[in-house]
């Protein structure tokens, strides 16, 4: 069987994130019909519903759709940049950098001052982590420095957080810290959602401006400069892009990992391989895969409070098992 | 179409890998850069591309270099590095539409004028038939004239291809030389690295041999592939075969030392050469 046409996948994909995203406002502890609920009060929506609805179920699922689109998109991004398919958003230690930002602010008690402190430190937290990997990284188009500098940024951005646990006196704010690193897009509100949205598609529209030059870059660096790709360039908007969009995605949902390794990785067969055309599905591909991620936690587990970044892991280590022996036996 | 190099000196660090270096082309002709490992011939060909910086002048259809944008220089020189990778398993058709992207504005979907480019550039590879088959299935031989192709897909006037033949076998080695001599009956000027004396010979319509970072000779390979510079500069006795009309160099025994290869090959190394 031949792989579908690029309309036929993109289109599929979007149809199956607007199925995921009308679930996702439907499927809770009590089924609402969003379409009632959002256009208009039908007899027998109820005020209460309707509060669900918009309130609860809608940032948490346009969250679900943005979250999952910035990780698959910067995921594609990045292994097309550092032609690497284990490259993922996590790598540049930008969710690493968000994460010890919010830790900040549940540690020093600015969470209690002001409620939402925490994604606006898990912002700056961002910032100053992509500040020190493009001074750590300087002008160098370099992959290898990269690697290392986000490699760098991640060990001390953990050890930071782990310092602040370690000497947290308040097992709340210890507890707080911990289940706010598993990631959940659990109680988030409308404030969430403007704090992180625009955000994450300046990241985006980043993002999506090296597709050509990722094509390029398939054939190596000097090849892609001989062809006109402004390298420096390419790799700054992948960097800040992921930056901006991964960390503000981050900053309200906590660290959501491995979605961005796995996406690229399913579609990239499907699109023949080219990296301009692996962007949009893996941005699909990422939106449907967190909706129906989060969906299965509300199914299947609703008293647990199961947090996302786990489901997310748990799906995503033996997928990163089966990569490594995929790849090992290509190498060996 | 023309290329021109004058007084060009590239620095690698601390390392002068290539000293005031001059010549020029006008026409359609294949040009051989010959010379041992270390010799200069990479950092010279990157210049020429603009991937590295240099002292003197460089110009492009009579243009300095450094006066044309990426894109500009993209449509006039056309590169093959050593490097030979293709990175993601992509089709044989995408890899050649690569090289119609200086061509490409705007969000890069392919023009008619790109659809036929990349035609013509498969059926003088004799690639038509693999345009669907993915670069990792293909052989060795198939895969450089891939390579080629998106080459001649980029429809510049200047071609310059760094050790194209190496790790090919004979036939695809010959093969390719006659593919590069096509490209010049079309009108093309290439500029090819070797370091296969024979095919030098054989298929140059002039040689450039350099050394140290230093051009030592430019002239046909009859003129300028002599038993004495030969020695000098690689080290090795060589014998001059004719064949009807064509005249073969191959090398035949070591004859000492090549001269120590300074600065210019730390420098390559340096570059990931």
């Amino acid at each position: 069987m031949g792989r579908p046409s690029f309309p036929i996948l993109t289109m599929t994909l979007l149809g199956l994130v607007v199925v995921l995203f009308l679930l996702s406002l439907a499927v809770g502890q009590v089924w609402i019909n969003p379409l009632n609920g959002l256009f208009g009060a039908s007899d027998n929506v109820t005020r209460v519903d309707q509060i669900i609805l918009l309130q609860i179920r809608l940032p948490r699922a346009i969250l679900g759709l943005a979250i999952g689109g910035i990780l698959g998109l910067s995921g594609a991004v990045l292994q097309g940049l550092l032609r690497n398919p284990l490259a993922e958003p996590g790598v540049m230690g930008m969710s690493a950098s968000a994460s010890l930002g919010a830790v900040i602010a549940i540690y020093t008690g600015l969470t209690t001052a002001f409620a939402y402190a925490l994604p606006i430190a898990a912002l700056f937290g961002a910032l100053f982590g992509v500040l020190l990997l493009l001074l750590l990284a300087g002008r160098s188009t370099d992959v290898l420095t990269l690697i290392l500098s986000g490699v760098a940024i991640t060990s001390l951005a953990s050890a930071l957080t782990s310092l602040a646990l370690n000497l947290s006196s308040n097992p709340f704010a210890s507890l707080e810290i911990v289940f706010w690193m598993l990631g959940s897009l659990t109680d988030r509100s409308m404030v969430h959602v403007w704090l992180s949205v625009p955000l994450i598609l300046v990241g985006s529209v980043m993002l999506f401006s090296t597709a050509r030059a990722l094509d390029a870059l398939s054939l190596g660096p000097d090849v892609a400069r001989s062809l006109g790709v402004d390298m420096r360039r390419t790799r700054s908007m992948a960097i800040v892009g992921t930056a901006v969009g991964v960390g503000a995605a981050t900053a309200v949902s906590g660290t959501i990992g491995f979605v961005g390794l796995i996406v690229p990785h399913l579609l990239r067969p499907l699109v023949g391989s080219r990296p301009s055309r692996l962007l949009p599905v893996s941005a699909l591909g990422g939106a449907a895969f967190l909706l129906a991620a989060d969906l299965f936690i509300r199914l299947v587990m609703p008293d647990k409070d199961l947090k996302l970044g786990v489901v997310t892991a748990i799906i995503g280590a033996p997928f990163f098992l089966w990569l490594l022996r995929k790849i090992r036996r290509r190498v060996v | 179409m023309s290329i021109e190099c004058s007084g060009v000196g590239i620095k690698l660090g601390k390392c002068q890998a290539v000293k005031h270096v001059t010549f020029a082309s006008g026409k359609p002709e294949l040009i051989g850069l010959i010379g041992p490992n270390g010799a200069g011939k990479s950092s010279l060909m990157r210049a020429l591309v603009g991937l590295i910086n240099f002292s003197g002048q460089i110009l492009i259809d009579e243009v300095p270099s450094f006066e044309l944008s990426a894109m500009e220089l993209a449509r006039r020189v056309a590169f093959l590095p050593q490097e030979r990778v293709v990175h993601w398993s992509l089709a044989v058709r995408d890899v050649v539409m690569l090289g119609r992207m200086p061509h490409q504005t705007g969000l890069g979907r392919p023009s008619q004028a790109d659809e036929e480019a990349v035609d013509r550039a498969l059926d003088l590879m004799s690639l038509t038939d693999l345009q669907m088959r993915t670069f990792d299935e293909l052989s060795g031989g198939e895969q450089a004239r891939v390579l080629i192709a998106r080459l001649v897909a980029q429809e510049a006037n200047t071609i310059i291809a760094d050790e194209p033949v190496n790790g090919l076998d004979p036939a695809h080695q010959i093969g390719l030389m006659r593919l590069l001599k096509q490209l010049v009956a079309q009108g093309k000027t290439v500029l090819v690295s070797l370091h296969d004396l024979s095919l030098a010979s054989q298929w140059c319509d002039r040689i450039l041999i350099l050394n140290n970072g230093v051009l030592l000779d430019d002239g046909t390979p009859k003129a300028v592939m002599t038993e004495r510079r030969m020695r000098e500069v690689y080290g090795v006795r060589i014998q001059n075969v004719e064949v009807g009309k064509q005249s073969f160099i191959i090398p035949t025994e070591l004859v000492g030392h090549a001269k120590p290869m300074s600065g210019a090959s730390e420098g390559e190394e340096a570059n990931g050469l």
